[in-house]
């Protein structure tokens, strides 16, 4: 079992059962930051209020990418950076209003997804979730162990279907799939309540389902 | 069929599936250009740099005041996040933390095995005619008359009307922190009112007051910086997607001009004043 030696705080997951092969640990990880444990946030949090810029400028690289990954499932592609940034000035303005010991990665990422709606509403549209570049064509070599049991058509597949969905749809699969928030989070970041998010998430994957019956009958038909 | 094979799949073996798919997501990436300063720099920067509307006539210190204040603040760098503005100029001290640029690197050839225009690696805006540079904004162009320099070999104007001419780098022009450009001139409009221009400067570098003919300007040195500015009307300018190595900035009239240079001060002073 392969585990993050370096970065001891992560979440590390097992798999038990064959439901899951292909992933045999996960780590709370985005791009190349690792978000901190709560006290850690709590810490860097507290200085922030004290007016430390360089404490939430660390809170901010800690959840950047996570951030920058919730205004791409939401709004245009071009307009993610700007509202992540917009999001954490607004967030640093309201730190005096955050409850301590509140996990903070679900109130921020609130104030992220109502600032990339924003800019979704003024563009009038959104992009589709893509897919990078050397994975279209299927791994040239042996398969990653993330996603490994995916065939490259399938990936493509499912990429089609995500983006045929509607908003709510699509939020709450990132959110809880793609993100891998859990149920509380999810709601706190989507601004539903806990109790909707299982039945929201039950329906937008059937609905995905229906996404893939279409798309099945077009390469069919 | 891949996808009658998915929706056969039961929710949680979706999910999985759905979970797998994530790192073949072309995700955006914190940094907008691969050197540039990530997203939690240009956070601390516009954090730091505060609401211009809060900045005022209280703002409009008497040149020498300022040039000691700078100093002050210059000494005060190395000590923390400082912010400072003065008319017309605004520099913001601190460390940007992220991972500055490595030293130059060699330009990647092109496909087609032809040189691409200098400065073409850097987001400058439209690719325009030199010649043609000063139709597209409404001010005047102004050109070093060093006859060494020659004509620029690239110009660019961005959306904000912001000229920047470019010549690449040679034996006289030593390549900059852009392995692409060996000097880098950039006009914009000022404005009547203090048009504050941002810098986030790591302690590591240095910010010396300078004249330029009769007026004064800064050169800062040392390690890369990232730099911003606002608008008159508040609009936050940011040039996020790189660093910026040595660089001479000074204001005359209502315009900003900022040269990047590895050839050092005296001589990006002499180019300065040479500009008509």
């Amino acid at each position: 079992m392969r585990i993050c030696a370096s970065v001891p705080w992560v979440t590390i997951r097992v798999p038990f059962g064959p439901r899951e092969p292909a992933r045999a640990y996960r780590c709370r990880r985005y791009g190349g930051a690792v978000e901190g444990r709560p006290t850690e946030d709590a810490e860097a949090i507290a200085r922030a209020r004290g007016g430390d810029v360089a404490a939430y400028e660390e809170l901010v690289r800690r959840y950047q990418d996570v951030a920058l990954r919730t205004a791409y499932f939401v709004c245009p592609e071009t307009d993610a950076d700007d509202a992540v940034q917009e999001a954490f000035l607004k967030a640093h303005a309201a730190l005096p209003r955050f409850r301590d010991g509140a996990p903070f990665r679900p109130w921020l990422l609130r104030i992220v997804a109502n600032e990339a709606r924003n800019r979704r509403r003024s563009a009038g549209r959104r992009t589709g979730l893509a897919q990078r570049a050397a994975e279209v064509a299927g791994p040239a070599v042996e398969p990653s162990p993330e996603h490994g049991y995916l065939a490259a058509e399938q990936r493509t597949a499912l990429f089609a279907a995500i983006n045929t969905l509607r908003d709510e749809d699509r939020e709450v699969i990132g959110a809880r799939f793609l993100l891998e928030l859990n149920e509380a989070e999810t709601a706190e970041a989507l601004g539903i309540p806990r109790g909707t998010v299982k039945s929201r998430t039950s329906r937008a994957l059937g609905r995905l389902r229906d996404a893939l019956a279409e798309g099945n009958a077009v390469t069919r038909g | 069929m891949a996808e009658q094979r998915l929706l056969q799949l039961p929710d949680d073996e979706l999910g999985a599936a759905l979970r797998g798919l994530a790192p073949a997501v072309a995700w955006p990436d914190a940094r907008l250009a691969p050197n540039g300063p990530d997203l939690a720099t240009r956070v601390r920067a516009r954090l730091v740099a505060a609401p211009p509307a809060r900045r005022g006539s209280a703002w409009r210190l008497r040149p020498a005041l300022v040039l000691a204040i700078v100093a002050l603040l210059v000494m005060a760098a190395v000590a923390g996040a400082v912010a400072f503005g003065v008319p017309g100029i605004r520099l913001i001290f601190g460390d940007p933390g992220g991972t500055p640029p490595p030293a130059v690197a060699t330009p990647a050839p092109s496909p087609q095995g032809s040189v691409p225009p200098a400065g073409s690696s850097v987001d400058l805006g439209e690719r325009v005619d030199p010649a043609a540079a000063e139709e597209r904004v409404h001010f005047p162009v102004l050109l070093p008359t060093d006859p060494g320099l020659g004509a620029p070999d690239a110009a660019y104007v961005s959306e904000r009307d912001e000229v920047a001419l470019v010549w690449g780098p040679s034996d006289d022009l030593p390549p900059t922190v852009e392995s692409d450009i060996g000097l880098l001139i950039m006009q914009f409009r000022g404005s009547v009112s203090p048009e504050p221009i941002g810098k986030i400067i790591s302690s590591g570098t240095v910010v010396e007051p300078v004249r330029i003919g009769e007026g004064s300007g800064y050169w800062i040195t040392g390690n890369p910086h990232v730099y911003f500015y606002f608008t008159p009307d508040g609009e936050h300018v940011e040039e996020g997607r790189r660093w910026v190595g040595d660089a001479l900035i000074w204001q005359r009239g209502d315009m900003t001009y900022r040269i990047e240079t590895s050839l050092g001060r005296d001589a990006a002073i002499r180019i300065a004043e040479s500009l008509q």
